[in-house]
C-alpha cells in the first residue's frame, strides 16, 4: 500500500453524498495515481456508481473534495471535468441509440478540435475495427458488447487521462468480457488511470493493479490486486465460489 | 384546384414554422410548451411596434427594412423564450410532467395578458402592405408577398435543417434529446443547449407571427391561441420531436384546411384541423413519421 507518490492524478479525500437523506457515500477517501487501474469492490448499493458519479460531477457532495491533478474540482462543471481529462464510461453504456456508431464517437469529441476528434476516431477504429465496419449502423442495433466497445471508444476520443468504467463486463458473454478489459488494460499501456467498477471482481482485480472495497459508503479495505485476490475475506466476500478459469494472471 | 393546393401551402407553410419551434422544445425536453403559440403573438407584436417606431405609417416597404424587422423581432422573441425557459421551466425540470404542463399554460396566459396591458385588447393594423407584382404559373395566382414570405419560410427551415443535421451545435440537440444525463458526460452544456433549443424554436415562432402579421394585416392578444393549437397538431401529424415530420407536417395540414374549406365552407376550418388532430391521437399518436426512432431535434 505505498499511496504518497509524486504521480498521484486523482484524490478523493472524505467524500459524502447523500440522496434524500440517505447517505449514499459516507466519508470515502481513495486515490489513483498516474497510469494506474484502480478497481472499487462492493455489493449493490454500496456507493461505487455514486463515487464515480461525484467525480464527474453529475451528483454534488455534501462534504469532502475530489482532487484532480493538484486541483480542487469538487464543485466543477461537468464540462470542465471533461476538459480537464476524466471521461465517465457511464452503467448501462448509454450509447445514442438511434444515431449512427460514427456520430457516437464524433459526440465523445464534443469539446475537442475537430482534426483532433478526427484523428482520434481513427484511431478508434483501428483499435476497434467491429466499430468502423458498423460505422453507419444505430447504435442501438449493436449487440451488448459492441455498445460496451463503442461506450469506450466514445469515451477514448475525449482524450482521457483518466476512465471512469461503471461495470463494463456487465450481461457481456466471457469472450466479450475479456475483450474489453483487454482493452482497458492496453488504456493503461498508453498512460490513461482507470478507475473500475466492477461486479465482475476477479475479472477486475486481474488487470487492476489495486482496489479498494467500499461497504456502505466507505473504504474498508484496499492493497494491491495481487494482495486482494490472496486475502481470504475479500475473496469469500466479492469473489464468490472459485470459477474455473483459464486465465489466471 | 392549383390555385386552393397554392394557398394550402402558403398556410401550412406557417404553421411548420411555428410548429418546428414546439417540435425542438418537445423532442430536447419533453415538454408541450403551450405559450409557445403566444410567442408568435409576442413576434406580430414586436414586428408592429418597431414598424411604427421606424416611422413605417402605411404604403410600400422595401425588401431590405422588412428583412431587418424580421431580424429585431427573431431576436426579441428568441430572447423571451429563453428568458421564458430559465424563469418558469428549469426550475421545474425533473420534477412531473403534469406541473411543467401547467406552468406552460400560466405562461401562455401570462403572455396574452401581459401583451394586452401593453398594447391594449382591440386589434392593431399593421402598417404594411407589400407592393410586390405577382405571377400567374399555370392559370394560379401566385401573389408577391405569398411567394416572398414563402421564401423566408423556406430558408429558415433549411438554416434549421442544416443546424440540426450537419453542427456540433445540432448533434448536441439531438444528444440531449435522447440522453440528457450521457451528454452531459460528453461534455455537452446541457443547460445552454436546452437555452439555444428555445432561442432558435421561439425565433422562429416569433418569425412567422411577423409574417403573419404583414400578411393578413391584423393582430391581436389572443392570435396565438389557436396557431399554437395547429402547430400542436402539425407537429402530432407528423410524429411529434421529429423535425421532418413536422414541416411536412404543417403543409399537410394547410392543404386539408384549404381544400377541406373549399369543399364544405370556411366555417369548417378549425373543425377539420381539431378534426385532423383526434384522429391521430386516437389512431397514429406516433404521427406519419413519428415512429419513436425517427431522428429528433
Amino acid at each position: 500500500m505505498t499511496r504518497r507518490t509524486v504521480s498521484l492524478v486523482l484524490e478523493i479525500t472524505g467524500l459524502e453524498v447523500g440522496y434524500d437523506g440517505v447517505r449514499a457515500v459516507a466519508g470515502l477517501s481513495l486515490a489513483v495515481r498516474e497510469g494506474e487501474i484502480v478497481t472499487l469492490l462492493g455489493a449493490n448499493g454500496a456507493g461505487k456508481t455514486t463515487t464515480l458519479l461525484a467525480v464527474s460531477g453529475l451528483v454534488r457532495p455534501s462534504a469532502g473534495t475530489v482532487c484532480w491533478q493538484g486541483r480542487d474540482i469538487t464543485r466543477a462543471h461537468p464540462k470542465d471535468i471533461v476538459a480537464a481529462g476524466i471521461v465517465h464510461v457511464p452503467e448501462g453504456r448509454r450509447v445514442f441509440s438511434t444515431m449512427s456508431v460514427h456520430e457516437n464517437l464524433q459526440l465523445g469529441g464534443h469539446l475537442v478540435a475537430r482534426n483532433t476528434a478526427a484523428e482520434r476516431i481513427a484511431h478508434v477504429y483501428e483499435l476497434l475495427p467491429r466499430l468502423r465496419e458498423r460505422r453507419a449502423q444505430a447504435a442501438g442495433t449493436l449487440s451488448g458488447g459492441e455498445q460496451q466497445l463503442l461506450a469506450i471508444g466514445r469515451a477514448m476520443v475525449a482524450g482521457p487521462k483518466l476512465l471512469l468504467l461503471d461495470e463494463p463486463s456487465m450481461g457481456l458473454a466471457p469472450l466479450m468480457v475479456d475483450l474489453v478489459m483487454g482493452i482497458i488494460d492496453r488504456l493503461r499501456g498508453e498512460g490513461v488511470s482507470v478507475l473500475l467498477v466492477e461486479q465482475n471482481a476477479r475479472a477486475a482485480l486481474r488487470i487492476a493493479d489495486s482496489g479498494v472495497v467500499i461497504e456502505n459508503g466507505v473504504a474498508t479495505t484496499s492493497g494491491s490486486a495481487r494482495d486482494l485476490l490472496a486475502d481470504e475475506a475479500v475473496v469469500k466476500a466479492y469473489l464468490g465460489r472459485a470459477r474455473k478459469s483459464t486465465r489466471l494472471a | 384546384m392549383l390555385q386552393v393546393l397554392w394557398n394550402g401551402i402558403f398556410v401550412g407553410s406557417f404553421y411548420a414554422l411555428v410548429a418546428l419551434g414546439y417540435g425542438m422544445v418537445y423532442g430536447v425536453i419533453r415538454l408541450l410548451n403551450f405559450a409557445h403559440g403566444d410567442l408568435y403573438m409576442v413576434g406580430a407584436f414586436v414586428g408592429f411596434i418597431s414598424l411604427s417606431a421606424l416611422g413605417v405609417r402605411t404604403g410600400g416597404v422595401g425588401i431590405p427594412l422588412l428583412i431587418l424587422t424580421l431580424v429585431a423581432t427573431m431576436l426579441v422573441t428568441g430572447l423571451l423564450g429563453v428568458a421564458l425557459e430559465r424563469l418558469a421551466y428549469r426550475p421545474l425540470r425533473g420534477s412531473s410532467r403534469l406541473s411543467l404542463l401547467i406552468t406552460a399554460v400560466g405562461a401562455s396566459f401570462a403572455l396574452e395578458y401581459g401583451v394586452r396591458i401593453v398594447a391594449g385588447a382591440d386589434p392593431q393594423v399593421y402598417p404594411v402592405r407589400f407592393d410586390l407584382a405577382a405571377l400567374e404559373v399555370l392559370g394560379v395566382r401566385l401573389s408577391g408577398q405569398q411567394l416572398a414570405l414563402i421564401g423566408f419560410a423556406l430558408a429558415l427551415m433549411v438554416a434549421l435543417h442544416l443546424l440540426v443535421s450537419r453542427t456540433r451545435r445540432g448533434r448536441a440537440m439531438r444528444a440531449i434529446a435522447l440522453d440528457p444525463r450521457a451528454s452531459a458526460l460528453m461534455g455537452i452544456d446541457v443547460n445552454a443547449v436546452v437555452s439555444q433549443t428555445f432561442f432558435i424554436g421561439s425565433a422562429l415562432a416569433g418569425a412567422a407571427g411577423f409574417m403573419a402579421g404583414a400578411y393578413y394585416g391584423k393582430i391581436d392578444f389572443l392570435m396565438g391561441f389557436v396557431i399554437g393549437l395547429k402547430a400542436f397538431t402539425a407537429a402530432v401529424i407528423g410524429g411529434i420531436g421529429n423535425i421532418y415530420g413536422t414541416m411536412a407536417g404543417g403543409i399537410l395540414l394547410g392543404l386539408v384546411e384549404s381544400v377541406g374549406t373549399s369543399v364544405l365552407g370556411g366555417q369548417w376550418r378549425d373543425v377539420l384541423t381539431f378534426g385532423v388532430l383526434i384522429l391521430f391521437l386516437s389512431i397514429r399518436p406516433t404521427g406519419l413519421w413519428g415512429a419513436p426512432v425517427a431522428e429528433r431535434a
